[in-house]
């Protein structure tokens, strides 16, 4: 039960992208953990920026 | 980054390259498959023998599923390892230029929903509803087996080739394999369909809130919402998208009840608006949408709609198995053969297979199959999972809304979908044209089923979006609430439709502005700057005027608009289609693989055969209910000798209709002349392929090994299991 609801969280998480934030402070201490880490506040607003430059379709 | 790469870099690659050939079938692999083929056979057998008696929609899901499990099992395999033979030691594009952003390897599980949820909106909810108008059984065979035969297949097919060149877009390939007179006509393709699909899912939206305050009021409360929720997630808490889905659903529904409210309050009126004016606010709306940053309301809405759309499809499928509602049209209706039915004209082919499009084959997926997701898997099976499977599931969203509307009372669905211009306003004029149609439904009983649901009336409420939430709300209240909260879901499925084809709208503006800037900047430099504001603003503007142009024309044609608009876009949408078949197929011939070339060549030329011939007869039939120059010509002969034909009601509706028919006419000529150019340059390439001596060069990004562990399916094997242990990784997926 608790393993189903973990998994659920996690699916929901990956999902709706509120987990990209951990998977950048991952990445970012992996390969370059010298170099200062953004906020939370500074990620989530550069990753939503993106999307005024490179706008992406959804279907019909 | 992802659940199965090696955490830290000293840890060994494994060094077993995925084995090819496992899964032999053993015996209870067989029983359980021969059951599913049993079952299937069964239920395909009651569809398509059965006249005259009650069908019941279970059949309808039984035959489906079981087709889609046969096909993924084996069709789709089988294509995955002999025609593109996928490589597990291969690196994608994910793995070798991952940089966190665009490239990232993702969970197939995950990336199955973000596909999905990019390629399923209206198309497969509207198409289903209007085909009904030929029976139950054409629009069933054409969903499932154009899924499983040409749909699902170019999905998986352009995402494969498309990763394998780091995912290239579909206008990108068409240039590098067919040439730069494929590559421009695939690109004026897009950006025609483009507006034309904007064009009839605003008309879908204006023919669903017209004359309904509580609808209007629903859907215009979402835009607070959204601002309310952008700033929410902009400046109190950031990356909350859960926590802030949750608090816009439950506005969401409370927007609902209170559109109840309201149409019993005296501001009903404010928000009983007419088409026209409902037009004016979707154009001026799609155009601030679509200048605004994408925080302020695109990403709430997005957010709001991906899940209304999972849910309700999720509610729909529960539904129809508890519910187990019985069909109530035909299997083949006359219509279908004599081909003069009121929804569209035209007789079954080729008319059935354009007007359902999503759901059998579409050419916009191809945009997304190579757009964002070949830059996200992790290992190239997974392209059968997510390419194939994520269309199979639209392809089961099409069929539920077929269910939801057989199960109508044929004398209803008339009245709902038949063009104004032959209903007239009144439930006594609708009651007796749809008695001309040779349906029966009495006036008292279509005021009945307008009260039940709490609206004005259901005269002529075309589109397909009322007649789905007609249709939905009779499941829903089968097993939820009861006959009492038929109106609210009602409201409940319109809101739905609405609020995700908002969110296409600004979407869909926003990408047709890119395309315009990005070509526009080749010839002025500033215009193409995404950051220009003027430029912005003006490109913007041309889209969105672009599409309300057929958008207002749709709203005020006297011959409906659904009627004329909705053949041009399924003429366009499968003509994409084509493109991206023909370059497929030429994919596969140039690389060596001519005697496989028939899995996408077949569907290519079924498709090219549709389209051509639908243009053909939109083009050059002279019976004036088909072609559209044949209707010009009858409407302005009439307009010189000074007379009014009905439906019109005037002169300047005389003009109007005239003018329109001119407009789709030549765009239905140009739609063709479109894929005729594309296919006769793309089987030229393919004809040269086949005489060169030498093999052509490839165009795929060079090999490079994978050292990513990732199970290929849904569920891991028991060999994926033990290779995934040996990486030290483990199966649940549970990033802790």
């Amino acid at each position: 039960m608790r393993r189903a609801l973990a998994a659920l969280r996690w699916y929901f998480r990956e999902l709706s992208g509120e987990a990209e934030y951990d998977h950048y402070v991952d990445r970012h201490r992996r390969l370059h953990p010298e170099q200062p880490l953004m906020t939370r506040r500074e990620f989530e607003h550069c990753r939503t920026d993106r999307r005024d430059e490179t706008p992406t379709a959804s279907c019909c | 980054m992802t659940t199965t790469t090696p955490a830290s870099p000293p840890t060994p690659p494994p060094t077993t390259p995925a084995p090819a050939g496992r899964g032999r079938l053993n015996p209870r692999s067989i029983a359980i498959w021969t059951a599913i083929a049993i079952a299937g056979a069964i239920a395909w057998g009651v569809l398509a023998l059965s006249r005259g008696e009650e069908i019941n929609a279970i059949w309808l899901v039984v035959a489906a599923l079981a087709s889609y499990a046969i096909a993924y099992r084996f069709y789709a395999r089988f294509i995955v390892r002999k025609v593109l033979k996928v490589d597990d030691t291969r690196a994608t594009p994910a793995e070798r230029l991952d940089n966190g952003i665009d490239y990232q390897p993702t969970d197939r599980r995950i990336l199955v929903g973000h596909h999905f949820a990019a390629i399923a909106g209206a198309g497969p909810l509207v198409g289903p509803v209007l085909a009904a108008q030929m029976g139950y059984l054409p629009g069933t065979m054409w969903i499932i087996f154009g899924v499983i035969f040409a749909g699902a297949v170019q999905d998986m097919v352009i995402l494969f080739f498309s990763m394998r060149r780091n995912g290239k877009s579909l206008g990108q390939m068409a240039r590098d394999e067919i040439g730069t007179v494929g590559g421009i006509a695939a690109l004026v393709a897009v950006f025609s369909i483009m507006i034309i699909l904007l064009a009839v899912l605003a008309l879908v939206v204006v023919n669903a809130l017209a004359k309904s305050p509580w609808g209007t009021f629903s859907i215009a409360m979402t835009i607070p919402i959204a601002l309310f929720m952008g700033f929410y997630l902009r400046v109190l808490r950031p990356g909350r998208v859960i926590e802030t889905t949750a608090i816009g659903v439950g506005l969401l529904l409370l927007a609902i009840v209170a559109g109840g409210w309201v149409q019993e309050s005296g501001l009903a009126d404010t928000f009983t608006l007419s088409p026209e004016t409902l037009t004016i606010c979707l154009i001026v709306y799609g155009f601030f949408a679509s200048v605004l940053p994408v925080w302020m309301l695109l990403a709430p809405r997005d957010y709001l709609s991906t899940f209304m759309k999972v849910g309700v499809i999720g509610l729909l499928a529960v539904g129809v198995l508890v519910a187990a509602p019985v069909l109530r049209t035909e299997a083949v209706t006359d219509f279908a053969r004599e081909g003069n039915g009121p929804v569209f004209s035209g007789a079954l082919f080729p008319f059935v297979f354009i007007t359902i499009a999503c759901g059998a084959l579409s050419g916009f997926h191809a945009l997304i199959s190579s757009g964002t997701t070949p830059k996200m898997i992790q290992k190239e099976s997974q392209v059968r999972l997510v390419g194939y499977g994520a269309m199979l599931m639209e392809s089961f969203v099409a069929v539920m809304a077929l269910i939801a509307a057989c199960i109508l009372e044929p004398g209803l669905y008339y009245a709902m979908n038949a063009p104004a211009g032959v209903l007239g306003s009144t439930v006594d004029s609708a009651s007796a044209a749809v008695a001309n149609l040779g349906f029966t439904i009495s006036p008292q009983d279509l005021s009945a089923a307008a009260a039940e649901v709490e609206e004005q009336t259901l005269v002529a409420r075309t589109g397909g979006a009322p007649t789905l939430a007609v249709g939905m709300s009779e499941i829903f209240s089968s097993f939820l609430g009861g006959s009492g909260l038929k109106a609210f879901w009602y409201h409940f499925a319109i809101m739905f439709e609405a609020l995700f084809i908002l969110t296409t709208v600004d979407a869909g503006t926003r990408v047709g502005r890119f395309m315009l800037q990005d070509t526009l900047g080749n010839i002025w430099k500033p215009i193409g700057r995404v950051s220009w504001k003027p430029g912005l603003w003006a490109t913007s503007a041309v889209v969105v005027l672009a599409w309300g142009y057929f958008l207002y024309t749709g709203v005020t044609n006297p011959l409906g608009g659904i009627n004329q608009l909705f053949p041009l876009f399924g003429i366009a949408n499968q003509l994409l289609a084509a493109v991206a078949l023909a370059v497929a197929t030429t994919i596969l011939v140039k690389s060596g693989r001519l005697k496989w070339a028939w899995v996408t060549g077949i569907p290519l030329v079924w498709d090219a055969t549709v389209t051509l011939t639908a243009s053909w007869q939109k083009v050059f039939s002279d019976n004036p209910a088909i072609g559209f120059f044949a209707q010009r010509e009858r409407f302005s002969d009439a307009l010189d000798r000074g007379e009014v034909l009905a439906p019109a009601k005037n002169l300047d509706d005389m003009r109007a209709v005239v003018t329109n028919s001119t407009v789709d006419g030549v765009l239905a000529a140009f739609f063709a002349i479109l894929v005729i150019i594309v296919i006769v340059n793309a089987a030229w390439v393919c004809y040269k392929a086949i005489r060169a001596r030498e093999p052509l060069p490839t165009t795929e990004a060079p090999y490079v090994e994978s050292k990513i562990v990732a199970p290929a399916g849904l569920f891991p094997t028991a060999e994926e299991r033990r290779e995934l242990a040996a990486a030290g990784a483990s199966s649940t997926g549970d990033r802790t």
